[in-house]
């Protein structure tokens, strides 16, 4: 065994809790990058699908009219 | 794929504050979606690790802050990139070591030598029998220069290859190898001094 190889086993003993001002720092950072971004769109899947409804909604509208209309000319 | 519990979390809201046991797949969509409080629990979580990474490499104790602020603001930021392959424990620390290894290079402190040096000869005849404090190790780390300090962390304390090392830090495999074996000389003198190791 490489002697060497005891650094590497007592690691977890320089474990430290970084200050407190790290965490405000990163999250001053990723509050300005929140900020700077441009807005995502949300995507809603039930949205879609009323969109589609309401096409499908006036084509058969349209077509019974057509129909209606040929039926009494 | 199987679920993995990632840890005793308090990731719930306000209306729901009992902490509960969360899958790495729930924990990542939370930080997908930049959820504060998911992204506040994996930096406690993982805070002390990659912290003490980062001192490991740095000698200045605010480049190790200024190179941990970065690596995790990396991660946060790019864990789309995050292709749940390997192990994410490992995907953050890479992204912590290059962070360490970028200040390096910003200090301009990382110089290698070229390889017309002579190839120095490895010696096995050596133990270290007591227990190394943290103050120890971190001590003894900050009297390497600093090429040998990171080679020695990316091989021995990383795990990495010498053909990594070269590629990572851009030098040649038989530098790599030279730093190696010259930063495990220095320390062997270095703890044959303090009367922490002794020759075999």
């Amino acid at each position: 065994m490489d002697p060497f190889d005891i650094f590497k086993q007592q690691e977890s003993k320089l474990h430290e809790k970084p200050p407190e001002q790290v965490w405000k720092k990163l999250e001053k950072r990723l509050e300005q990058r929140r900020r700077a971004r441009p807005r995502r769109r949300v995507r809603k899947p039930e949205l879609h699908l009323g969109v589609v409804a309401l096409v499908l909604l006036v084509l058969l509208f349209a077509a019974v009219m057509v129909w209606w209309f040929v039926r009494n000319s | 794929m199987y679920a993995k519990n990632v840890g005793f979390l308090h990731l719930e809201k306000k209306d729901n504050p009992q902490p509960r046991f969360v899958e790495e797949q729930t924990l990542l969509s939370r930080l997908v979606e930049e959820d504060r409080l998911a992204q506040k629990w994996l930096y406690e979580r993982y805070s002390p690790l990659f912290f003490s990474v980062c001192r490991r490499y740095l000698s200045s104790r605010e480049d190790a802050e200024e190179a941990l602020v970065s690596g995790f603001f990396k991660i946060f930021s790019q864990i789309d990139a995050y292709q749940n392959t390997g192990s994410f424990e490992g995907w953050m620390r890479r992204i912590m070591v290059n962070e360490a290894l970028m200040m390096l290079r910003k200090r301009r402190t990382l110089v290698f030598p070229g390889d017309e040096q002579p190839f120095p000869d490895a010696r096995d005849d050596f133990s270290i029998d007591a227990e190394l404090s943290a103050r120890e190790i971190l001590s003894l780390l900050e009297e390497l220069p600093p090429g040998y300090r990171t080679v020695f962390n990316l091989y021995v304390m990383e795990g990495y290859k010498h053909h990594e090392i070269a590629d990572m830090l851009g030098i040649s495999i038989n530098t790599s190898k030279s730093q190696l074996i010259l930063a495990k000389e220095k320390l062997r003198k270095l703890l044959l001094t303090k009367g922490i190791g002794r020759e075999t």
